[in-house]
């Protein structure tokens, strides 16, 4: 489980779609890097910008699926930036975030949330709620 | 959005997928934030736990605990809260139960709550058939659908 961990080899190297997944979900990790500004991204990697380059791109980022990840501290020429991905923010329009979101919403399955897994099995016998006539008094006046 | 009623979670906390609620989930593909549950059918799982037998009991406070705890991280139990108590206190309460003659004895307050919850977000209630419920269908605002 990746989620909160730091994220020094990616500052790197770029944040992965992995670590993405481990924090958004992946249906919605997979919408916001495809959103990503492409010349920002190399194989399964993001290439985050500094707040300089960001302000230079502000315009791009305008346009659909050209969305960025500002990693606050970063140098210019790549060195290592804020340890975690959470100090990071991100520069996207308002259509790309909806997609986001939408493709995050999509992915929940109630089915899988409550089946049964490794060291919680099923019940096996049926169960029916206990039902009464219950809080039927009248208060005195 | 939908209201499951107690019955239908607490087959969705036995994490058993042959049950109905299961299959109705599979068909429905409700959304996170389309499925709701009361807090007070949190609380009737939990007296009914408290009267099964040892084993069965230690298991199902497990499946409780874990549910409860998916329940909070999606957002959505619901509190009893001041629209809902006007749902249940117009129509609903005691002999009240939407003029339905002799049905004081059919539907404990309790499960009354949680119908005056449907009401009152304007949800579908999720139940099992009932005639009772049926009957509140037929004379309030209420909207039911059967797993």
């Amino acid at each position: 489980m990746a989620t909160n961990r730091k994220i020094a080899d990616d500052t790197d190297h770029g944040v992965t779609l992995g670590t993405l997944i481990d924090r958004l979900g992946k249906g919605a990790a997979e919408e916001f890097f495809g959103r990503i500004d492409g010349s920002l991204r190399t194989g399964e990697v993001i290439h985050g910008t500094n707040v300089r380059e960001s302000r230079v791109a502000f315009s791009k980022a305008r346009l659909d699926g050209h969305a960025q990840l500002v990693i606050p501290g970063r140098a210019s020429d790549g060195r290592r930036g804020a340890a975690d991905i959470g100090d990071s923010v991100v520069v996207i329009k308002m259509d790309d975030l909806q997609a986001v979101v939408r493709a995050g919403r999509d992915e929940f399955d109630w089915g899988r949330a409550f089946a049964p897994h490794s060291g919680l099995e099923a019940a096996t016998s049926g169960a029916s709620i206990v039902r009464g006539a219950r809080g039927a008094r009248l208060l005195r006046a | 959005m939908y209201l499951l009623d107690s019955q239908q979670v607490m087959d969705l906390l036995s994490r058993d997928t042959g049950r109905p609620v299961f299959r109705w989930i599979d068909a429905t593909k409700p959304g996170r934030n389309d499925l709701f549950i009361s807090v007070l059918s949190l609380g009737q799982i939990a007296d009914t736990i408290e009267h099964m037998a040892p084993g069965q009991r230690n298991h199902w406070r497990r499946l409780l605990q874990e549910g409860r705890r998916e329940l909070e991280e999606a957002g959505s139990l619901i509190d009893i809260d001041m629209p809902i108590v006007d749902a249940w206190q117009t129509n609903l309460r005691g002999d009240l139960l939407a003029d339905i003659d002799g049905a004081q004895e059919n539907l404990p307050e309790d499960d009354r709550l949680i119908v005056a919850t449907a009401i009152a977000r304007n949800y579908t209630l999720v139940t099992a058939s009932a005639e009772v419920i049926d009957k509140i269908a037929e004379r309030t605002s209420l909207t039911i659908m059967e797993p």
